[in-house]
């Protein structure tokens, strides 16, 4: 317990100081990370297709790009048009896929993005 | 005869009628409130509900929880054992992506754990000890279970006042936080459409657990525990091929768990521990430090919104204060009634995920600078 210090505004400071100093050396991290991914560029030349979709087609027409293998498309464009008429656009809505699925949806899912 | 009123008195004596106190009364009514509000108003009712009948049971006299399943799940909290479980089911449903995204929103979870070192600096200022104020000052950052871990290294006497805090005020976040949010912005600040987050590859939301458990772990040990399981949880759901574990981590396991750590947590609220002055200040200041937290995440985030030309919008700044995922969702319901286009859900998880690592790593640093050696 000696040396140990009562100040609150120095505990305060010193806490703070850390929090940040942790954080943004975990920030530095990820950018290191993001760096040497070996996957990165197969990645981007996949994804460049999947972002333009959205911007270059109507939404009912873009979601199904995603899931249209293995959706009803019906049941894409009813979700679709449901968002929509929430009020918000069609450029934000990039795919649509179910929340609670079984893993081999997933798995799916992640299989066919990674292609 | 006498043998049937000796039996009848027998009876009597050994009910808790007979031992009943005022104070026992009181908290079976806090507990039916409790109730009132998880089952009616439906305020976090997973959470406020088992808490709301742990506290009815705790304050029946007599109860016999010395031993039995409920002395098992009072050990369950005071041997730290259910906050890391729960972090392993919170680790297998949280995608790290938005923060791996945007790295920057790390610095707004950092800048929201400043509630935790005002209601820190205040509980001292007040008279509490270095080592309760710290495990007060926790509150802010709205983490039930590292709320638990701490409180029960630091200061156990204080546990279920602070626990109770704690979840209370996580399931007032849709009511506390919005009217703070618009204090601190314009509704310029809040129509700020955000840029869609770029794609984050399997092998950054691979490698991001095990680096961030190395790294933190060997910083603070004393929270290996807690960012172990959160990263555990969260590789199990981006690995990709422990698509059961992750399902019972964040299904059946976190389910389970929640129950006993919330019944536990309602059990340590008997009167003898909770009506006294302390819990009151506890619960002021633990809104000081969720007020505190929210603001200055809001604050940092317009900062950041000058730094970089007006592309972020300062309301994810809120979602800084854990509360996964309902921080987030607060953030984004504000910004879309400011601007109905406005989609900031996958903002705000940024900072969100970075609030649950960031009140981490204060509990950390607070252990390591104010637990008894």
């Amino acid at each position: 317990m000696e040396g140990q210090t009562t100040n609150p505004w120095l505990i305060m400071a010193i806490n703070m100081t850390v929090v940040f100093a942790v954080l943004i050396l975990l920030g530095v991290l990820m950018e290191i990370i993001h760096m040497i991914d070996p996957t990165k560029k197969k990645k981007v030349e996949s994804a460049a297709p999947v972002a333009a979709a959205p911007v270059a087609a109507a939404p009912v027409a873009a979601a199904p790009t995603t899931v249209a293998t293995t959706n009803d498309e019906k049941v894409v464009a009813a979700i679709v048009g449901a968002v929509v008429a929430m009020g918000y656009s069609s450029e934000q809505i990039a795919s649509i896929r179910p929340t609670a699925t079984s893993a081999q949806w997933r798995l799916d899912g992640r299989l066919s993005g990674r292609n | 005869m006498d043998a049937f009123i000796v039996a009848i008195t027998s009876v009597w004596t050994d009910s808790g009628f007979s031992a009943f106190q005022p104070g026992n009364a009181i908290m079976i009514l806090v507990g039916l409130v409790l109730l009132y509000m998880a089952f009616v108003k439906e305020f976090e009712p997973l959470l406020l509900g088992p808490i709301a009948f742990g506290c009815v049971l705790a304050n029946i006299p007599r109860n016999g929880f010395e031993e039995g399943v409920m002395a098992l799940i009072s050990a369950g909290i005071s041997h730290e054992i259910f906050p890391p479980l729960i972090f392993l089911g919170v680790g297998a449903m949280t995608d790290f992506g938005p923060l791996i995204a945007n790295p920057k929103t790390l610095l707004l979870g950092a800048a929201a754990q400043f509630g935790v070192f005002i209601a820190l600096a205040g509980a001292m200022v007040i008279g509490f000890t270095p080592q309760e104020a710290g495990a007060i000052g926790i509150i802010g950052g709205a983490d039930g279970p590292t709320s638990i871990y701490l409180a029960t290294k630091l200061a156990p006497r204080l546990l279920g006042a602070i626990a109770v805090a704690a979840y209370s005020y996580m399931s007032l976040v849709p009511l506390i936080q919005p009217p703070v949010m618009k204090l601190f912005t314009t509704q310029k600040e809040r129509e700020i459409v955000m840029e869609q987050l770029r794609e984050v590859t399997r092998f950054e939301k691979v490698v991001f657990p095990i680096v961030t458990t190395i790294f933190i772990s060997l910083l603070l040990p004393s929270v290996t525990s807690l960012v172990g399981m959160l990263m555990l949880g969260n590789l199990f759901r981006e690995s990709g091929v422990t698509a059961r574990l992750a399902d019972t981590s964040e299904n059946a396991l976190i389910n389970t768990v929640t129950i006993f750590l919330a019944t536990g947590t309602g059990l340590t609220m008997s009167a003898e521990h909770f009506l006294n002055l302390d819990t009151i200040l506890i619960i002021c200041l633990g809104l000081v430090a969720f007020i505190g937290g929210t603001a200055a995440g809001v604050l940092f985030g317009k900062v950041m919104s000058m730094v970089d030309g007006g592309k972020t919008n300062p309301l994810i700044g809120s979602a800084g204060v854990s509360a996964v995922p309902m921080a987030a969702r607060v953030s984004q319901i504000v910004g879309a009634k400011a601007n109905p286009a406005n989609f900031l859900l996958m903002h705000a998880m940024g900072p969100n995920v970075a609030g649950v690592i960031g009140t981490a790593v204060a509990a950390g640093t607070m252990l390591a600078i104010l637990a008894p050696k």
